[in-house]
């Protein structure tokens, strides 16, 4: 708490004495300068892309040399494309899988790791570390170990004589697997995530609490749960993000399959332009998945002011 | 109290198993030899130990020339990040200016996007300059902040507004022009988040596989990631060459983080994005 505030009275510290030392209009010619790298990036490498994509989108463009204008054809055929339908709903159910396990998950083993048990580091550092890998190699490890019968998942169930779910090779299956695999390799990231948030919980709160006989569930239901609404709205938005952008997984993984169920819009915009050479066609597919993603953090942000709590 | 930590810790070991199963599994299956894994799989414990997968990838992929394009396009990277962002960052923490609120919003957003939202014209962009099948696509936009530059630079600019402004005060009363506080008052005192930036940059373009993919499409200008995607596994394959092209390419991010580990403590990395 006082570091919170010390932080901020210096900070009005430095609005205060640098408007005193350099004015205002000074401001912003100096931050203009440093944020000029970054301002060049965003038109060339951002903006300006985003802009002719869409410009694209109403084209029938391919590999080689500007298409002709279909205006609004690529759009409505997008919908009309099952495969695309598909690949929404498909990347939908991918989200359901793991955003809220990813949270609750990794809640927790936040919880686990808060204790202040020796060797915390260690652990911590254990479940951190698939995070660290490319999504790529953690596609082709959990395509072993998802192999049939010979990979190691499929090995320790015949040891134990338990069948074999199918893994990859089930349609039912499929979308469930890449969502172990991502929660195997992400969970330990949003765990040191809320870690980071349940310490800094103030200790008297816990303490009043306990003297008046609150047991574990309530505590953690009536004040820890609240205090963390913060972090669980963060991790939320970018998890649900990174979700809608699946693309490494299943391209290593499954390239769609089987039979297109864990084909992924982020693969099929991938499959489109570069496989199928529909340059027009994939920017309009890729339009709509970003109007997707917009509505869903606009709804997120609008919920906010009902769960999320500030202390 | 004592039967609470003692289940802790029976959980925490049970999950560290199931946490490294993949990895050692990964790591058996590379030195067991092919035809054992076709007839058998690999167990828990290898059994015959054999080099022969990973002189297999060696010997039918450019990975030599995928390890030198990965650390080149990464050093690289890094170095463009470390001054395009902690420009930005300095800029958004120390100057306050109006529209700084629009441009951190803006910075945020991007966060949001889609690669594939960029990906087709940045493609025609690149293949306009010739540098399809270069490393340039992976390293210019670093030095311009670019979408991967978002997080970094709330993160710096979450560490700049640590150091107390007396420093950079001190400084401007003995006359020193904006530039000379960023690079001899702010940028030295910001070390430990200096190493942890190093570290989160180098790791995302090291891991990054959808650029290379996109961008480079001959196998020996790709880096370590992107020569990864030439082992599809949907079709009947050969599952120790693989896991052991994985093992190679999975073996430098490790020793990164186990090395920067320590920084990483010393900051917390949730921080700079909740600001």
């Amino acid at each position: 708490m006082d570091a919170e505030r010390a932080r901020l009275r210096g900070v009005t510290r430095l609005r205060s004495a640098v408007m005193r030392h350099r004015g205002g209009a000074r401001h912003l010619w100096s931050a203009g300068l440093f944020l000029l790298p970054y301002t060049i990036g965003a038109i060339v490498f951002i903006l300006g892309p985003i802009v002719y994509s869409l410009s694209v989108s109403f084209t029938d463009r391919g590999l080689f040399g500007p298409g002709h204008s279909v205006g609004w054809s690529n759009y409505s055929k997008a919908f009309a494309d099952p495969l695309f339908v598909t690949s929404l709903t498909n990347t939908a159910y991918y989200a359901f899988l793991v955003v809220p396990a990813e949270i609750v998950l990794s809640i927790l083993l936040a919880a686990l790791l808060n204790q202040k048990l020796r060797g915390t580091t260690f652990f911590r550092s254990v479940f951190f570390m698939p995070f660290v890998l490319s999504l790529v190699s953690v596609g082709l490890i959990w395509g072993w170990m998802y192999s049939p019968s010979f990979g190691s998942l499929d090995q320790i169930l015949q040891a134990v004589h338990l069948p074999s779910p199918g893994w990859l090779s089930d349609p039912n299956m499929g979308m469930p697997s890449v969502a172990i695999a991502t929660l195997w390799r992400n969970t330990g990231y949003y765990a040191v995530i809320f870690l980071a948030a349940l310490q800094s919980v103030p200790q008297e709160l816990y303490e009043a609490a306990r003297v008046e006989g609150a047991g574990a569930v309530r505590v953690f239901l009536r004040i820890t749960l609240p205090l963390l609404t913060p972090t669980i709205f963060f991790v939320l938005v970018i998890a649900t993000i990174f979700a809608s952008q699946v693309f490494d997984l299943t391209f290593i993984m499954t390239q769609g399959g089987p039979i297109h169920s864990t084909l992924t819009t982020g693969l099929y915009i991938y499959q489109t332009a570069f496989s199928n050479g529909q340059l027009g066609y994939a920017s309009a597919q890729s339009w709509v998945l970003l109007i997707v993603v917009l509505a869903l953090t606009g709804v997120y942000f609008l919920s906010e002011r009902w769960w999320v709590f500030y202390g | 109290m004592a039967s609470r930590r003692l289940s802790s810790y029976v959980i925490l070991v049970l999950l560290t198993a199931v946490f490294l199963l993949p990895i050692w599994s990964m790591f058996v299956t590379s030195v067991t030899p092919e035809g054992l894994i076709f007839s058998q799989g690999s167990g828990l414990w290898p059994s015959h130990l054999s080099w022969a997968n990973f002189q297999a990838a060696f010997s039918q992929y450019p990975y030599g020339n995928w390890y030198a394009n990965s650390l080149i396009s990464s050093v690289f990277f890094t170095i463009g990040q470390l001054f395009s962002c902690s420009f930005a960052a300095f800029a958004l923490a120390h100057f306050p200016f109006r529209g700084r609120g629009v441009v951190m919003l803006f910075i945020l957003a991007t966060m949001m996007l889609p690669f594939q939202a960029v990906m087709i014209p940045l493609f025609l962009l690149f293949n306009q300059f010739h540098w399809i099948n270069t490393l340039m696509p992976l390293i210019v936009p670093a030095f311009f902040g670019d979408i991967s530059g978002a997080v970094g630079i709330f993160l710096l600019r979450q560490a700049f507004m640590q150091v107390p402004y007396e420093f950079a005060e001190a400084a401007y009363v003995e006359g020193a022009r904006p530039f000379q506080v960023y690079r001899h008052v702010l940028m030295p005192m910001i070390k430990p988040y200096l190493a942890v930036f190093a570290v989160l940059a180098f790791l995302t373009s090291w891991n990054d596989f959808i650029r290379p993919l996109v961008f480079i499409t001959a196998a020996p200008h790709t880096t370590v990631t992107g020569g990864l995607s030439f082992f599809q596994t949907q079709f009947d394959v050969e599952w120790g060459l693989v896991m052991a092209s994985t093992l190679l390419a999975v073996v430098p991010p490790l020793i990164i983080y186990l090395l920067g580990q320590r920084y990483l403590t010393e900051v917390n990395l949730g921080s700079g994005l909740k600001g």
